[in-house]
């Protein structure tokens, strides 16, 4: 009788389990603390961009329907909720601490999956590492965060929302924007 | 108005026609879409820019205004295509652009086979010489690439005068075409 | 000749002139404040001789008109602003996020290509 209450207890706890994984789950945030004011003010400059659903939604609005590149920045948008990010240059080497960086990982616990860590290094010998993480949620991916770290250059990018991977990185330097990230950049050195 | 404009404007500038997803916008970027039709409109029936701009501002002026008759975005481009054609149907009967002197109708060159950089002001030149009804026929035709039956519905007239009057109308240019070739060789 | 064909070349749309949305936008902005200081006030008190209430009342709306004319061209003026500067901002947040998981990709594709 004993035997049979622990396995009932046991079954319980399982489905206690079972049950409480999707609610620990949901509650994971897909959006993350990208904050850090120290690093703006060592910055030579700063990329910031915080776009929450309403704001896709309002750009989306704005992008061409005749340009195939922005047809396909809309179709990509549509089911977000949020785009963030925060990029920034230094003059020097060393100039953010690992530790900051460190803190953006720390949030990407529970539903949060690394799929990609990639270190490379470039013809002119500087090392990049882009980790990328996918949020799956139930089967479903909920969100992606990418952390890309040079020596001179920081880059943390939060996606809110069911994004495709694949679609995502075949955009890359096709929607006629210059290269370097002058000119549209909305800067917080002032230099816009 | 403010209100009516929240509710009831809500493209974005470049978005394809009866989109389903009427996304943010203003009434600027409405200006901003459809001006190029409206002015192409306007111009094309008076022939000066002048007129064709303060016309085509009377047109979104008229818009605004109206606003909360808008009910969806074909609705809106159907609606401005009237009122654009009708207010420069009745600018030409007030003030009378109908007669242009064949003396200043540029000339053809004198080859029928080579083509004829002159013939698209020639025919514009020529237009003008219609009377303003068929003139609106040709733009709503020819500008806007309408059929006969959509034509019609902007027009608001049979369906059976759009024919006749379109047939009529290329008779009448395909005359004054070859009279004004002739003129040349 | 091809009538038609040459109808549509000669009658093909064009540009109106530069600032033409700006200029539609001050007509709205002139004619909203006109409109509002035309109204009727109805029932005023007989205080004061009529045309001194009129031009009292009439100043007061037309200051107001114009306050709120100018207001609504300049909220219009903000929201349009504020669409084209999000629109920046999305092709430059997709443009980096592209570029950072392009990069990854090809570093991918090309270690397993060497792994072969």
């Amino acid at each position: 009788m004993r035997k049979l209450r622990g396995v009932i207890s046991n079954s319980i706890l399982a489905v206690a389990l079972i049950v409480s994984v999707p609610l620990v789950a949901s509650a994971q945030p897909s959006r993350l603390i990208l904050d850090f004011p120290d690093l703006s003010g060592k910055a030579s400059e700063t990329v910031d961009v915080a776009l929450d659903g309403s704001m896709l939604r309002l750009a989306a609005g704005f992008l061409s329907s005749k340009d195939a590149d922005e047809v396909r920045i809309r179709e990509l948008v549509r089911d977000l909720k949020g785009i963030y990010v925060k990029n920034y240059s230094f003059d020097k080497e060393g100039q953010y601490d690992p530790a900051d960086v460190q803190r953006v990982r720390a949030q990407l616990t529970g539903t949060w999956q690394k799929i990609v860590n990639v270190k490379s290094r470039n013809r002119a010998g500087t090392s990049e590492d882009v980790e990328i993480y996918l949020q799956n949620v139930n089967g479903r991916i909920e969100g992606m965060t990418i952390i890309a770290s040079e020596p001179k250059e920081l880059t943390l990018v939060n996606i809110v929302g069911p994004i495709d991977l694949q679609k995502l990185s075949a955009l890359e330097g096709q929607f006629g924007i210059p290269e370097g990230l002058s000119g549209d950049a909305p800067r917080k050195d002032g230099s816009q | 108005m403010a209100a009516v404009m929240e509710s009831v404007i809500a493209f974005g500038p470049d978005q394809s026609l009866d989109s389903p997803v009427w996304i943010c916008g203003d009434f600027a970027a409405v200006v901003e879409r459809h001006e190029r039709m409206v002015f192409s409109i306007a111009m094309n029936m008076l022939g000066r820019p002048s007129e064709a701009e303060d016309l085509s501002q009377e047109v979104f002026l008229q818009l605004y205004r109206h606003l909360a008759e808008i009910e969806s975005d074909s609705h809106l481009l159907h609606w401005l295509r009237r009122v654009t054609t009708n207010r420069c149907i009745d600018h030409m009967r007030r003030n009378r652009i109908t007669s242009v002197s064949f003396d200043s109708i540029p000339e053809p060159p004198s080859s029928d086979r080579a083509p004829d950089p002159l013939l698209p002001d020639t025919l514009r030149t020529l237009m003008a010489t219609l009377p303003p009804a068929q003139r609106a026929l040709l733009v709503l035709r020819y500008q806007e690439e309408l059929g006969p039956g959509e034509i019609a519905s902007v027009m608001g007239v049979p369906l059976s005068t759009v024919k006749s009057n379109l047939h009529r109308a290329l008779n009448s240019l395909r005359k004054k075409v070859n009279v004004s070739s002739r003129r040349v060789v | 000749m091809d009538l038609e064909q040459e109808l549509k070349q000669a009658l093909r749309r064009v540009d109106p002139p530069e600032g033409f949305v700006e200029r539609v936008l001050v007509r709205i902005e002139n004619e909203s404040s006109a409109t509002v200081s035309q109204n009727s006030f109805g029932p005023f008190p007989r205080l004061v001789p009529r045309w001194v209430a009129t031009g009292l009342l009439a100043a007061s709306i037309g200051a107001v008109a114009l306050g709120l004319g100018t207001y609504r061209i300049n909220r219009l003026a903000g929201e349009r602003a504020e669409g084209i500067r999000a629109r920046q901002e999305l092709l430059l947040a997709v443009r980096i996020a592209s570029q950072k998981t392009n990069l990854a990709r090809t570093a991918v594709q090309k270690t397993s290509f060497e792994l072969r």
